[in-house]
């Protein structure tokens, strides 16, 4: 690299000394083609100067992030419901009378809670039975088969970390919104092991795992990793 | 002729200060209105710069609400003693890389600031009629929109942080995950690759033979 070369470098990365600026005016004042290539960069840093002023956000961001918050809440209290209801289907049981009774009445609130968008919960007899008729468990059913169709375009994903006196270890990022308490690991039997499997669709996830509720540790074994704005890592998931 | 530098550095827009300090820790405690108050502070900025990474428009809305979705769930996790700005153009950066590696969009769109993107083989948009001065840095930014959209992903992010949004180097390191020198190289190598796009007769300077940081 010749001297100019060198100079305009260490000028465009503010690393030019005066004695140097002097050195580049000089060359400049010799050679017409530094003096274009100096003054076309000089206005290509005006230039860049206005485009701080470029076009404004198109909408109001707080309230969509606000609305967005908002909405997820409500959506995951009927999610909650709904995997409440697959989950006293798809468990052992028997037609006892306050199973039935408990099944029914936990339907009914779905279904006034759910409304028109879950549209198999409309069908749901209003009053509990000692024996359930075919409806309300058509309507169970069909919940848990939803549920299931969602579920196929997801892959299972499964989380380890070792973790000796641990007493909890949970997973934490993106697709759980950073909740501590959304996905615990479960040790295995006689071992240092904890595992949990997180259904997960295709993209980009970061996590960490924390564990005791306090402690937030970057998985050893992940092998891409970015920095979370907060002076640590958060270990990448890509799917 | 002078070589003084137009400042490009100084941070004249959106200062950070004791206030947004107040309006992180408030937030934190989930107090909407102060929440509300950050993200009106810095949604302009986050636009642009997203919209000058991105290159799409509608990109560029996606992964500013994006941006300030992901600040509000992580408040919890930020230390007060930081600054704000970079950790929010972290953010930012991070999410428009995500989406350009997803959507595997290199394709070259660009856009006029006020009539929205045009087609970067089109030479001329139209132009509203204005003062002469006016018309002619209205034409140089759309030129330069047009040379940033084919810039690598890399010098992309390291001028934008920069020469665009004012960043310090050590800020625009941190937040590119690069070291302040590499940050230096990104952004001189994007200088020079400006200067072979936009002007007729550009001095060839061997540093853009060299291999890439």
């Amino acid at each position: 690299m010749n001297e100019v070369e060198n100079l305009i470098e260490k000028w465009l990365a503010d690393e030019i000394t005066p004695l140097e600026r002097d050195q580049l005016a000089q060359h400049a004042a010799l050679d017409p083609e530094v003096a274009h290539t100096l003054a076309a960069l000089e206005q290509h840093d005006k230039t860049l100067a206005i485009l701080r002023l470029g076009p404004a956000a198109p909408f109001d961001m707080a309230n969509a992030v606000l609305r967005q918050v908002q909405n997820e809440k409500s959506i995951s209290h009927r999610t909650s419901i709904l995997q409440r209801i697959k989950s006293l289907w798809t468990s052992q049981w028997t037609w006892s009378a306050p199973r039935a009774a408990a099944i029914a009445v936990v339907l009914l609130a779905a279904g006034i809670l759910v409304g028109r968008l879950t549209s198999p919960l409309d069908s749901i007899p209003l009053a509990p039975s000692v024996d359930p008729p075919s409806t309300t468990v058509a309507a169970a059913q069909t919940t848990a088969a939803n549920l299931q169709t969602e579920n196929e375009t997801q892959s299972m994903v499964r989380f380890v970390f070792r973790a000796e006196r641990a007493a909890s270890v949970a997973i934490v990022g993106d697709f759980n919104d950073w909740n501590d308490r959304a996905h615990l690991l479960q040790r295995a039997a006689d071992s240092d092991l904890w595992t949990t499997t997180v259904p997960l669709k295709k993209g980009m996830y970061e996590y960490m795992f924390v564990v005791d509720g306090t402690q937030w540790k970057v998985d050893p074994l992940a092998t891409r990793f970015r920095d979370d704005g907060f002076g640590n890592k958060n270990a990448v998931l890509e799917l | 002729m002078g070589i003084g530098r137009f400042d490009t550095t100084a941070e004249t827009c959106e200062p950070e200060n004791e206030e947004q300090q107040e309006w992180i820790r408030l937030a934190k405690l989930g107090d909407h209105a102060a929440f509300t108050l950050l993200v009106r502070a810095y949604q302009d900025a986050i636009y642009r710069f997203c919209l000058r990474f991105l290159g799409v428009p509608e990109m560029a809305q996606d992964a500013t609400q994006d941006t300030f979705y992901k600040l509000y769930k992580t408040l919890d996790r930020f230390d007060e003693s930081r600054r704000v700005r970079p950790w929010i153009y972290q953010i930012a950066a991070n999410l428009c890389k995500d989406m350009l590696k997803r959507k595997e969009h290199n394709r070259l769109v660009t856009w006029n600031d006020e009539a929205g993107p045009t087609d970067s083989a089109g030479s001329g948009s139209t132009q509203p009629v204005r003062p002469d001065v006016v018309v002619s840095l209205r034409q140089d930014a759309d030129r330069m929109n047009r040379a940033i959209a084919k810039l690598p992903e890399s010098y992309r992010e390291a001028l934008l942080l920069k020469a665009v949004e004012g960043l310090s180097y050590e800020e625009a390191a941190v937040i590119a995950g690069a070291t302040v020198t590499t940050m230096k190289i990104r952004v001189v190598r994007a200088r020079l690759r400006l200067h072979e796009l936009l002007d007729k007769h550009p001095l060839k300077i061997s540093v853009l033979d060299r291999q890439k940081p």
